[in-house]
């Protein structure tokens, strides 16, 4: 079970604020940003090893599930 | 007679003809076609800045419909939570639809669900824990009432720790019981809507909310900027003019401070204002291509009408210069100038008809050089006639009767060796005034002048009747008028005298001299005769030859004065007085 920040998103908006910087924007003039998606994963395979039991309602907020 | 005749000798016309047209065949040609690129540069531009203001506003409405579209997929997902009321043994069910809700709409980061009685039933986040049954009254809660009232009910802009933006949705369901769900919204989930909108090449939308906070800008660091942002200071300036003017475009700056034309539409549920904007030059760019287009074809067209002006201009005015040049030439005395014109026209005409001028002035000329040799030494009435018959073989050599009549002065050599050159001058001109009119009326040829004496003809060249008669009266004629001079010089104390003699004969008569200087006079010894007569006579004497005599007795008194022997006349000669009309002899 996981749940992490959208890498993805984190490293778009990396290479988007990288480029600004190069074009020569200051960086104290770029504000911070923060996260927008997050990303849950849950290994039933791996719970089911480990003898444990996924409820519903986590199952039912994973984004990604794998069984 | 000059060779080479510059027309600019000649008080030059202030404007030149080639000039005149010139600019008449411009103007004629360039104004229509300025007026017309004019019009079509002015209807281009409002025609295309029609186009613009409708598309920019097309686009804005657009840009509005995505983002309502945004926030209407948040509230159709939010609906579904406030289907079932809050029932017992369904809290499992309300729970999972809360999960279910944070799993369909990315945007919404927590979740509240308040029951029919405003009391919070649960409450679900992506960063917290979930609360389950606080109990919390929340039925006064802007929100849920807000939602209540209306079924959706949208907050305003909030910042999180002063960047992130955030608001609040609330929706109520159909059945009070089923409560109302309250929902935090990230807004930067906007940006995938509002940075997916372009307008032409560079052109961009955002939105702000309706205190003028921005709301949603394709580049995000301007929303996490906060509230105190100097950046989007000129987009409020951009909401007032478009408040200001809802249906047309405005200009003004965007957050980077470029001059943009903008178009607004409102977005009804949250009162937020979706603008599009295209940097000014962009969006002008097709008129300002249409104007330069304009301009191009307006200097290609006057260079056209500039070099149609002047070649027509030259082919009109160059024949009228040429017919001046000739008529210049012409003017100046070259008769045989011909003005070469082919245009076919009626200029062609104008050239021959000087052309046909100037032949007729060469023949005028000529006559009028004949007549001025002829008026040497005829008179000048004869001149004209012999020139008008066209007689000039008159004055060939011929023999011919002629009456000649030779006068002179008394005491004239001794009186000019004693005075002044002025004064012989002055007294010669008096004495030949008065002759000269006597001699022009009796239409007698002056042959030669002597000093003071004269030689005259009548009967040649041209005949005339009874020239002996005529002859005597001229001389008596001219004996009167000199005598009344005589007196006024006797009085000045000069002692100066006429005399005239007369003889008629046959001579012969014609033109001798050289080339430029020719006279008419005649040859014979009654010349020689006329001329002794003269010097027998004394003065206030008309003395006569014997064939003088007899032609004019008719007329005339005369009394015979004997013979006289004559220098170069073998006999002597009878020698005839002239009586004066009174008829008593001059003393």
């Amino acid at each position: 079970m996981a749940y992490s920040i959208d890498e993805n998103e984190v490293f778009d908006r990396v290479a988007a604020l990288s480029d600004r910087i190069l074009h020569g924007a200051k960086p104290s003039d770029l504000p911070l940003e923060l996260p927008t998606r997050f990303h849950f994963s849950v290994n039933l395979k791996t719970a089911h090893s480990l003898g444990l039991t996924v409820p519903e309602a986590t199952q039912l907020r994973a984004d990604d599930v794998i069984e | 007679m000059k060779d080479d005749v510059s027309p600019a000798t000649f008080a030059r016309p202030r404007r030149s003809l080639f000039q005149k047209y010139f600019l008449v065949l411009f103007v004629a040609v360039a104004v229509p076609l300025i007026i017309n690129g004019a019009s079509d540069a002015w209807f281009g531009y409002r025609d295309q800045r029609a186009n613009l203001s409708s598309r920019l506003r097309a686009e804005a409405n657009s840009a509005a419909d995505k983002i309502q579209a945004f926030l209407d997929g948040v509230r159709a997902e939010l609906d579904w939570t406030v289907q079932l009321p809050w029932l017992e043994g369904l809290d499992d069910r309300h729970r999972f639809d809360a999960l279910r809700l944070l799993r369909q709409a990315p945007a919404i980061t927590e979740v509240t669900l308040v029951d029919g009685k405003g009391i919070e039933r649960l409450h679900v986040s992506r960063t917290d824990p979930d609360v389950a049954m606080s109990g919390i009254d929340r039925s006064t809660d802007p929100a849920v009432v807000g939602a209540r009232a209306a079924h959706v009910w949208f907050g305003p802009l909030t910042l999180h720790r002063g960047s992130e933006p955030f608001m609040i949705i609330a929706v109520a369901g159909a059945r009070p019981s089923a409560g109302v769900t309250v929902a935090e919204i990230n807004l930067k989930l906007i940006w995938d809507v509002i940075s997916a909108i372009h307008i032409g090449k560079t052109g961009q939308a955002f939105v702000l909310d309706g205190v003028g906070r921005l709301v949603a800008h394709p580049d995000i660091s301007l929303l996490l900027r906060g509230a105190d942002n100097a950046a989007i200071a000129p987009l409020g300036a951009l909401q007032k003019a478009a408040a200001a003017q809802p249906n047309e475009i405005v200009s003004g700056f965007n957050a980077g401070n470029r001059p943009v034309l903008a178009a607004a539409a409102r977005i009804p549920g949250p009162d937020w204002t979706a603008f599009v904007e295209q940097p000014t030059a962009e969006a002008y760019g097709p008129i300002r291509a249409a104007l330069w287009r304009t301009g191009l074809l307006l200097i290609a067209g006057s260079a056209f009408a500039l070099a149609l002006a002047y070649l027509l201009a030259r082919r009109m005015a160059g024949p009228i210069r040429q017919l001046e040049q000739g008529a210049a030439r012409i003017g100046a005395g070259r008769f045989d100038h011909h003005i070469d014109l082919r245009t076919g026209d009626e200029l062609e005409g104008l050239a021959s008809r000087f052309n046909v001028m100037a032949g007729e002035l060469a023949l005028s000329q000529e006559r009028a050089e004949r007549i001025g040799r002829l008026k040497r030494f005829l008179a000048p009435q004869i001149a004209e006639l012999v020139e008008n018959v066209g007689q000039e073989n008159l004055l060939e050599s011929h023999r011919t009767e002629v009456s000649v009549v030779f006068c002179d002065l008394r005491g004239f050599t001794a009186f000019a060796s004693e005075v002044g050159p002025e004064e012989v001058m002055g007294l010669l001109g008096d004495y030949y005034d008065a002759l000269g009119s006597i001699i022009m009326r009796y239409e007698a040829t002056l042959t030669c002048f002597m000093g003071d004496g004269l030689m005259l003809l009548l009967n040649a060249p041209l005949p005339c009747p009874e020239p002996a008669t005529r002859a005597v009266r001229m001389a008596l004629d001219m004996q009167s008028a000199v005598q009344a001079l005589i007196l006024q010089w006797r009085k000045r104390g000069y002692v100066i005298g006429f005399g005239v003699g007369i003889a008629t004969g046959t001579a012969t008569v014609g033109r001798i001299g050289y080339e430029g200087r020719i006279d008419y006079t005649a040859i014979g010894s009654v010349v020689n005769l006329a001329s002794r007569i003269c010097s027998a006579a004394g003065d206030g004497q008309v003395l006569i030859d014997p064939e003088t005599a007899g032609a004019a007795t008719a007329a005339i008194g005369v009394e015979g004065l004997g013979t006289q022997q004559m220098k170069g006349f073998a006999q002597s000669v009878p020698i005839f007085a002239v009586k004066f009309a009174t008829g008593r002899l001059m003393a």
